[in-house]
């Protein structure tokens, strides 16, 4: 079975390790991005399997990116977890309307990402 | 404890769509309230197996709802987390635990937490009703669960009167058996009833007017008492 491709778009960069790290040790090949525009660059250049999206990236936002990520989108979906400082409600119910599937706040556990991953590519691969 | 029903009581879009998406990721069924109204109206139909909601809110705000759950037969067992996000909360918590909630959350919420809590509540409640001995009784159209003090008859519910309820699971009980006004009167009301043989009378009376064609099953034994027997054999 080829490995799963997690594309990450997180513009702080001991984040993209620490992403890097978790992901790739669990066998997932790991595609970073720096900022929006990169993201949707590589997002058509490697067609990821799943996107972790920072939505607090200066230049161009996470929901931002998201919506365009959403409105271009060809068959299958790909799911978006995207990643948030804040607990606040109305940020994170504005990311799922936006058509993410899951959120994960910073700073976060490894088996907390890792759990999210699985949990998302189990219900695309069902589907 | 997936497929358990949670009511959410949120006027707030945002906090009520929230909640919606973490349970339902969680794998339980949410029923959504953005009104206290419709609780009152709805919810005694249709009991969750959690209730979740706000402290403030417009109409009757949360304090006034958690009073009305608990008045209520078929809701006061329902556990119940209060939570509030304002920031002169200190009583709050010990205003909710008095009134009869189970648990009280601050705003903003985690969700690893909240959904810890709602599962040791969900916990503890299921162990309650297996060492409490809830169970199922079941003749012909009439199915009656005990620990959740529920009846239908043909797959419709019906709500009875607390004695009535309790005539009714003594009568299944003893299927087939004829039970005297004395005994009947004694397994009720316990110690004294205030007139002997004419409350019991009275509450069959009544059981009898909500089960429609199913009445006929419980047997009047002239002069002696009652028997709910689904053969209509020789008194």
């Amino acid at each position: 079975m080829p490995k799963k491709k997690i594309l990450v778009i997180e513009d702080e960069p001991d984040y993209q390790r620490l992403f890097k790290t978790i992901l790739a040790a669990e066998g997932y090949g790991v595609v970073l991005a720096d900022n929006g525009e990169e993201g949707l660059k590589l997002l058509e250049e490697t067609s990821p399997d799943l996107i972790f999206l920072d939505i607090n990236m200066p230049k161009m936002d996470g929901y931002e990116v998201c919506t365009k990520i959403r409105s271009g989108e060809v068959q299958p979906r790909i799911p978006i977890i995207f990643i948030t400082i804040r607990s606040q409600v109305e940020e994170i119910v504005q990311g799922l309307k936006l058509g993410a599937d899951d959120y994960i706040l910073k700073p976060f556990s490894p088996e907390e990402v890792l759990a999210r991953v699985a949990a998302l590519l189990r219900k695309t691969s069902a589907s | 404890m997936a497929g358990k029903t949670i009511a959410i009581i949120e006027d707030d879009d945002d906090v009520r769509d929230f909640l919606k998406f973490v349970l339902g990721q969680a794998g339980y069924s949410p029923q959504l309230y953005a009104r206290s109204q419709e609780v009152v109206k709805v919810m005694p139909y249709d009991p969750p197996d959690l209730v979740i909601m706000d402290v403030h809110m417009p109409g009757i705000d949360g304090w006034g709802l958690l009073k009305i759950v608990k008045a209520d037969d078929k809701l006061k067992n329902v556990p119940v987390i209060m939570y509030s996000g304002a920031s002169s909360d200190s009583n709050y918590a010990v205003e909710a635990l008095r009134l009869g909630a189970d648990d009280f959350i601050r705003k903003p919420f985690e969700r690893d937490i909240l959904l810890a809590r709602i599962e040791a509540l969900l916990r503890r409640l299921n162990w309650q009703q297996d060492v409490l001995g809830g169970k199922d009784l079941r003749s012909g159209p009439i199915l009656v669960k005990t620990g959740e003090h529920r009846a239908w008859i043909s797959n419709a519910e019906v709500r009875l009167a607390p004695m009535e309820f309790e005539l009714l699971v003594c009568l299944l009980e003893n299927q087939g058996k004829v039970l005297t006004r004395g005994y009947l009167q004694n397994y009720v009301w316990k110690d004294s009833a205030p007139s002997p043989g004419r409350t019991v009378d009275k509450h069959i009376e009544n059981l009898r007017k909500k089960m429609g064609e199913a009445a006929a099953l419980i047997r009047t034994i002239h002069g002696v008492g009652y028997r709910f027997d689904l053969k209509d054999s020789v008194r």
